[in-house]
């Protein structure tokens, strides 16, 4: 089921979402959505990280770029998990947003150190927006069915 | 720890390929054309929708921009149809005015010899030497110069008579002062007629004709203003600048007032 849904998203995420969008820099990483959620019970899944950012990375032919992004996330969610408690749908959404943040901030830092290509705002909050809308929608769905 | 280790090892890996480019490097590159040949018809299908997607979204923000401009342009239509019709307005005045203007030159005129003069010495009238066969008819302009002399009054074959500015049975309208009035004529004065007291005509004020579609010819000038003896009324004397008998040509203007 995961794999569906990851070979799902990573169509979505390296061909549709990057005609609305324009550059794959602003598109929204539904991919980290996807890992976050199904990491956020139980133990961490690396294996399903790195696979699922080396997959992208070569559809988007950026090798490296989305797996230690990915993989950097998922460290830090795991730290994350040690340290708070993760039960509620508040706490499950400022969670990711500190993940989502830093590993944006990662890649987009690790893409400037290799080229340049003006950052527009609005399109990159936009992307960031429908991010968090689909961890509110799927993780309210997830600390449902667990109640 | 140790597969925490090893994925920390697959984290520092994957820097190094994005910032190296190993995918470029010689060692790398058959597994990395292997991928890719497997993977063609994929990436294939993933270029084919993005353009699909990118073509969808230009068309749709073209459309919302059409859309806006066509309700601007449609104002603009509007505003300018407008303008159109005031201008429209504004050539026909034009034209009206271009008409009028262009009658001056277009006034037709015969050239007549003076033959005979009034011989009760007041110039009241005076014979041409043209007449009905040379197209002349009663109430044609006769001028000399841009001065008003009379009026045809009567026209005989070969020969016509004009009533001058001295005769009192010659009434035209004429302007003064920016008024009209009625000139009588007069010897050795014509006379405004009706003039009213609040109007200022001043000594030496010239007096022209009246006619829209004549020039503008002078009659004479105003001589004296006196009190009429009528309530309402002064009495304005007019100085006919035609000396009848020194002219020997006159133009007859082959139009009536």
């Amino acid at each position: 089921m995961f794999y569906l849904l990851l070979a799902l998203v990573l169509f979505l995420q390296s061909s549709v979402l990057v005609g609305i969008f324009g550059s794959y820099l602003f598109v929204p990483d539904i991919l980290l959505a996807l890992l976050f959620l199904s990491s956020a019970r139980g133990p961490t899944n690396y294996p399903r990280g790195f696979i699922g950012g080396f997959l992208l990375d070569v559809l988007l032919d950026t090798l490296g770029w989305h797996a230690s992004g990915k993989l950097l996330a998922l460290f830090v969610f795991s730290f994350i998990k040690r340290k708070f408690f993760i039960e509620t749908l508040p706490s499950l959404v400022v969670a990711y947003l500190i993940v989502a943040l830093l590993e944006h901030s990662y890649r987009l830092l690790l893409f400037r150190s290799k080229f340049y290509y003006p950052l527009e705002p609005i399109p990159l909050l936009i992307g960031f927006f429908v991010e968090l809308a689909v961890v509110y929608y799927f993780g309210k769905k997830l600390l449902k069915n667990e109640t | 720890m140790k597969e925490r280790l090893f994925y920390f090892f697959l984290f520092l890996l994957s820097v190094c390929a994005y910032l190296l480019n190993l995918s470029s490097y010689p060692l790398l590159s058959p597994f990395a054309s292997l991928i890719n040949s497997l993977l063609m018809p994929v990436m294939e299908f993933k270029a084919q929708t993005t353009k699909k997607v990118q073509d969808l979204v230009n068309t749709y923000v073209f459309l919302v921009d059409a859309q806006k401009r066509n309700k601007k342009l449609l104002e603009e239509v509007g505003a300018l149809s407008l303008k159109v019709s005031e201008l429209e307005g504004c050539k026909s005045e034009l034209l009206q005015l271009k008409g009028i203007m262009e009658e001056h030159p277009t006034v037709e005129y015969t050239l007549a010899g003076v033959v005979a003069y009034d011989p009760s010495g007041r110039d009241e009238f005076m014979l041409l030497d043209k007449g009905k066969r040379d197209g002349l008819e009663e109430g044609f302009v006769v001028a000399h110069r841009n001065v008003f002399l009379g009026i045809v009054d009567q026209v005989y074959a070969s020969t016509s008579r004009v009533r001058t500015v001295w005769s009192e049975n010659l009434h035209v309208s004429a302007t003064a002062g920016g008024k009209n009035y009625i000139y009588r004529g007069g010897f050795p004065k014509g006379t405004l007629l009706h003039v009213p007291q609040e109007d200022e005509l001043k000594k030496g004020e010239k007096v022209f004709l009246r006619s829209l579609k004549l020039p503008p010819l002078e009659i004479g000038e105003v001589y004296g203003v006196y009190p009429s003896g009528e309530q309402f009324f002064i009495r304005v004397e007019v100085k006919p600048y035609g000396d009848v008998r020194k002219v020997d040509f006159v133009l007859v203007l082959r139009r009536r007032l």
